[in-house]
């Protein structure tokens, strides 16, 4: 809007400049008649035309506007005529009309009339404040938005600007409207006696955090809601409004998330510019110093596996893990290998939580679950009925052979085998490795650190093992009260890669020994 | 924008403050370690004392980098201690802990090094350290010192008015320490230009923090109008100065406001009609 105010203003000003025309009137002085934005709203139109004739004439603005306090000088050409009319548009179409003796005051102002006044408007809510609007008792018409392109910050405040000083102007009620579409409404407010008002509610306490944006993307949304229970996250979970607004966290950034509730507990969700997403689950905001996203063990140093136990009576051909936001299903994470019945093949997962997995049958027969929370349950048993099981560990307890599906089952969970073909990640490193399931049921471990300095280093390692395997934090640190996941590392042995030595270094070389702690365990490990 | 609207409200007595009647928690007395005096003060990298490659400035327990180009950094020191090697350890309180080693190899010379993140304490400064030479010159470049000196100088205040608020202090020797602080002129009166000064130093403080240099025709703005608006809402006797007892009404404790037993609510009192539009402000009614 700026360079295009200037460019009138250059181009009106360039115009004026150009000497004029030979005329009949040669002898007499050039006019002009210069007119000031005294309001604080952006004049539209401007129109000057000489009293007694039809009028108003061309817009002397033309496609241009005049802002706050500025001043134009409108050439009136060579006349002795010296009354015009002035007619000028606001925004929203409000006039001004003055009528001029531009001989003895060549100079018209348009200004508002009675005092002008401020009224602080502090939005108290954990969210963006997006619309303001200020109107009259009963109107029908709210009127523009006071906030015009901006927004008021959750915690940040906004000057609105109001004019007079009679009951007309001063009782007026007010309507803020929020990001996530919420109304509040204040009637018949006395404006002129109200020096500050507040949406959102002050009484409850403010949490407030930072988060950091370890992962390699950018994160794009924010998103905090009440934790719910332990278990799958329902469907279509409302997770209430974007908390970063407008703004993102870049990589190795950080972002104060500011909630206020009276809960403590709860589920966060970032979502990356690649779309992907990571959610943590019960985090108490009343405890944590921080909340790191883009684990790095969990999604960069070392990638989250998914253990994919065959417990069909037949083989399944393909598989696809998929990010629950993909429109495609991606590559076969099997690649040319298969997973024979009884087989257990563990296959790399994407970033972020959720995810959808199809597997395909010979014949091609398919079956498929959405949204499946990867991050707490890292083997899925594919068997009869694992498309609509509670859980998707639960034939690791049950199940001693791989049994067949019943007809209702099948012809319920069997869909066309039409996977997508488009690749979008980089295929499996491993083979289908067809060793027998493990006897415990698998979760997953994080670990916790209570300690006010870093844990630099961190070992996972077969029990008993004299020497210590690589430092499962590469070249990261788990910072004072940062939190992990440890998936159990792929070069463990097979056949118990879900027990291990846990060794953790911190900062000031002090040690913290976990012997044969058991890394499928859903559970967390406080490092102090 | 966010962080611009930021700076309206950073004044120095928006720091946090200990509850009335309270002291701070007993447990974390203030560690008295701070920055050697030796090494306090502007240093310079680089050849030329008028074009150096950067600036750093020691508080006693603070470092701002101001490279001439790229990104400043603000390290303000949680915890401060000596390691071998004549090495002063400033820690950041933030959860990977960041250090900054500093010591001097000789005479107008300081040393600097950036250790590795997972480097351990006892192996200080260690692989992968950043070490950085700076020297002292008789005077920094006067642009310089135009764009960061009252930065600096509200830096160090911030760290006299922390000291004075830590364990064991009252709300009102907090107030009096940042008022001292704002009183450049020591009349005993803060004008608005002492009130703008230290709002400006403490925008400084703040946009240095987040790694980005001040933009100075925006932060005289922001300043001038939360001066303006400190004084509007705290100049009880209207002579356009803010007094130390205009600072502490009301807040450095409840005093006497203990009321009265005569009349009754919603007795004869005089129409309050006037005061309904303080309610929404005060109480923030939906």
């Amino acid at each position: 809007m700026l360079p295009r105010i200037l460019a009138g203003l250059l181009i009106l000003l360039a115009a004026f400049a150009l000497p004029a025309p030979a005329t009949a009137q040669q002898g007499v002085q050039p006019r002009e008649l210069t007119v000031a934005n005294d309001t604080d709203r952006t004049l539209q139109q401007l129109y000057v035309w000489r009293t007694g004739t039809p009028g108003p004439g061309e817009d002397r603005l033309g496609a241009n506007v005049l802002p706050p306090r500025a001043s134009l000088r409108v050439p009136l050409g060579r006349t002795a005529n010296c009354n015009w009319e002035v007619r000028a548009v606001f925004d929203e179409g409000e006039e001004m009309r003055r009528r001029v003796d531009a001989c003895r005051a060549p100079r018209t102002a348009l200004a508002d009339t009675g005092p002008r006044r401020e009224v602080e408007i502090a939005n108290d809510s954990d969210i963006e404040l997006r619309e303001l609007y200020v109107f009259r008792p009963g109107a029908t018409e709210q009127g523009r938005d006071r906030l015009g392109t901006s927004t008021v910050p959750a915690g940040e405040t906004f000057r609105l600007r109001i004019r007079g000083d009679g009951a007309r102007e001063c009782l007026q009620d007010l309507r803020a409207v929020f990001a996530d579409d919420s109304e509040e409404r204040r009637q018949r407010l006395d404006l002129c006696r109200t020096p500050r008002i507040l949406f959102g509610d002050p009484s409850l306490p403010t949490r407030e955090t930072p988060v950091v944006n370890r992962a390699r993307r950018t994160l794009r949304e924010l998103y905090a809601a009440p934790a719910v229970p332990d278990g799958p996250l329902p469907a279509g979970r409302a997770w209430g409004p974007d908390r970063l607004g407008s703004a993102v966290i870049a990589p190795r950034e950080s972002f104060r998330m500011r909630v206020r509730a009276r809960d403590c507990a709860f589920d966060i969700r970032a979502v990356y510019d690649d779309d992907s997403d990571e959610v943590q689950r019960g985090i108490d905001l009343c405890v944590v110093q921080g909340v790191v996203f883009g684990d790095r063990v969990a999604a960069e140093a070392a990638p989250r596996w998914v253990a994919l136990l065959n417990r069909h009576g037949r083989t399944i051909q393909q598989a696809f893990l998929s990010p629950a936001e993909s429109r495609d299903w991606g590559e076969d994470v099997l690649g040319s290998a298969v997973l024979p019945v009884g087989g257990r093949f563990e296959a790399q997962a994407i970033s972020g939580c959720r995810a959808d997995l199809r597997i395909v049958f010979e014949g091609n027969a398919a079956e498929e679950r959405r949204e499946i929370d990867i991050c707490a349950a890292t083997t899925i048993a594919l068997r009869p009925g694992w498309t609509v099981a509670e859980r998707l560990d639960e034939a690791e307890d049950k199940a001693e052979a791989p049994v067949s599906p019943t007809p209702a089952q099948a012809a319920t969970a069997a869909v066309p085998a039409t996977p997508g073909a488009q690749a979008t990640r980089a295929a499996p490193a491993a083979p289908a490795a067809a060793t027998p399931p493990a006897a415990s049921r698998e979760g997953g471990l994080r670990l916790r650190n209570a300690a006010p300095i870093p844990v630099v280093e961190l070992y996972a390692d077969p029990p008993g093992a004299s020497a210590r395997g690589p430092d499962r934090l590469g070249t990261a640190v788990l910072g004072a009260g940062e939190s992990m996941a440890l998936a159990p590392p792929p070069d463990l042995p097979a056949a118990d890669r879900c027990r291990a030595d846990l060794t953790a270094v911190f900062r000031d070389g002090r040690e913290l020994r976990l012997a044969g702690r058991d890394l499928c365990a859903a559970g967390e490990v406080v490092l102090q | 924008m966010r962080g611009l609207r930021h700076l309206a409200i950073l004044v120095l007595f928006a720091l946090p403050l200990p509850a009335a009647g309270q002291a701070t928690s007993p447990e974390s007395p203030p560690p008295t370690l701070g920055i050697p005096e030796a090494l306090r003060g502007a240093w310079i990298a680089g050849d030329s004392c008028a074009r150096p490659d950067a600036l750093l400035f020691l508080t006693a327990r603070a470092a701002a980098r101001i490279p001439a180009e790229g990104e400043p950094a603000l390290l303000r020191f949680g915890a401060l201690g000596l390691v071998p090697g004549g090495w002063t350890l400033g820690v950041l309180p933030e959860p990977d802990a960041r250090r900054l080693l500093l010591r001097s190899p000789g005479p107008d010379q300081l040393e600097t090094a950036d250790p590795a993140t997972k480097t351990r304490d006892d192996r200080l400064p260690g692989e992968g350290a950043t070490l950085q030479r700076w020297r002292r010159c008789p005077q920094v470049p006067a642009a310089t010192a135009a764009r960061h000196a009252e930065g600096v100088a509200a830096l160090a205040a911030l760290e006299h008015v922390e000291a004075a608020c830590g364990a064991g202090a009252g709300i009102r020797d907090c107030l009096a320490a940042a008022f001292v602080q704002a009183d450049v002129t020591g009349d005993g009166a803060l004008s608005p230009a002492e009130l703008a000064r230290m709002a400006r130093g403490q925008a400084w403080v703040a946009v240095i923090g987040v790694g980005r240099m001040p933009d100075q025709a925006q932060a005289e703005a922001s300043a001038l109008e939360a001066a303006r608006r400190l004084l509007a809402g705290l100049d009880y006797d209207g002579d356009g100065r803010l007094s130390l007892t205009e600072l502490v009404q009301d807040r450095a404790a409840f005093g006497a406001a203990t009321g009265t037993a005569m009349g009754r609510p919603g007795g004869a009192a005089p129409d309050m009609a006037g005061l309904h539009g303080l309610v929404p402000a005060i109480g923030g009614t939906r």
